[in-house]
């Protein structure tokens, strides 16, 4: 039992410095691939932490290989726009002047009850209200009220 | 860009820290399976003597390389071969030869498992 927490604390330091070094996002901001690797990683450090009888080398090789092909890959993203719309797709317009892109939609797999869900988290309660409605890249969704609705 | 070079920097540490783990185990287990043969040859001229010195000796060679390989892979992997070193040991005391040299030879078959597993080959990774 002392070696499972003395590698607890190694590794939960460990898997620290390396969100540490994949640097600040909230989830909400994070990409599918970060978003990904962050499960992972902490899955993978679970693992050494439970079994003794796996070297602790088996949960920290793994985390840092994926913590630099991470961070190589978002700079590559940074430097590719081809790259970047491979990894994380390209924004959705799922709202235009107003109208449900129903295709949009479909295309997402998100009811239009998913979509007002997300209207009202933006406290528009209509769609006719909205002139832009983009789904992002990370799932969120932008509006961009119609001018008479901003006041 | 900091990032980016720290990335990299990681990669070529666990690069090398990985190379030099199969280098090692392979060398270490092919030194062991060299060694075994020739308790074997010892065993098989009744020389038992000389054959419990060896295996004293490889016991103890086995415990220096036992540190780097219970870091890297499974410890109940090298509790078995230790084990069974210890078992030929003893052993190697009767007149059972068959005995002996079939523990060996599962020995050694151990041992080159521990070295196989350790290659990046297609099998191994899928």
């Amino acid at each position: 039992m002392l070696i499972i927490l003395i590698r607890t604390v190694l590794l939960y330091a460990f898997v620290t410095l390396a969100v540490r070094i994949m640097g600040k996002r909230q989830i909400s901001d994070m990409t599918t691939s970060e978003f990904v690797i962050t499960l992972i990683v902490s899955d993978i450090a679970a693992i050494p932490m439970q079994n003794t009888a796996q070297p602790m080398i088996s949960g920290l090789v793994p985390i840092l290989v994926l913590v630099a092909i991470e961070v190589i890959v978002s700079v590559i993203m940074m430097k590719s726009k081809k790259f970047h719309k491979l990894i994380c797709g390209n924004p959705i317009v799922v709202i235009s002047n107003g109208k449900v892109d129903e295709k949009a939609l479909s295309e997402l797999r998100i009811t239009y009850e998913d979509l007002d869900s997300l209207l009202r988290q933006q406290e528009v309660f209509d769609t006719k209200d909205v002139k832009y409605g983009i789904m992002e890249t990370n799932g969120s969704l932008s509006i961009l009220k119609k001018e008479e609705q901003k006041e | 860009m900091k990032r980016l070079w720290i990335a990299i920097l990681l990669l070529i540490i666990v690069g090398a820290i990985t190379v030099s783990e199969y280098i090692y185990v392979t060398s270490s287990v092919q030194k062991h399976i060299y060694a075994l043969d020739e308790i074997d040859k010892k065993i098989s001229q009744n020389d038992r003597e000389d054959a419990y010195d060896m295996l004293c000796r490889l016991e103890n060679r086995f415990e220096d390389t036992d540190r780097v390989f219970n870091a890297f892979l499974l410890h109940s992997d090298i509790d078995n071969i230790s084990g069974n070193i210890a078992m030929l040991k003893e052993y190697s005391k009767s007149t059972n030869n068959a005995q002996f040299l079939a523990l060996s030879a599962k020995t050694k078959l151990q041992l080159l498992s521990l070295s196989k597993s350790e290659k990046p080959l297609i099998d191994n990774i899928l």
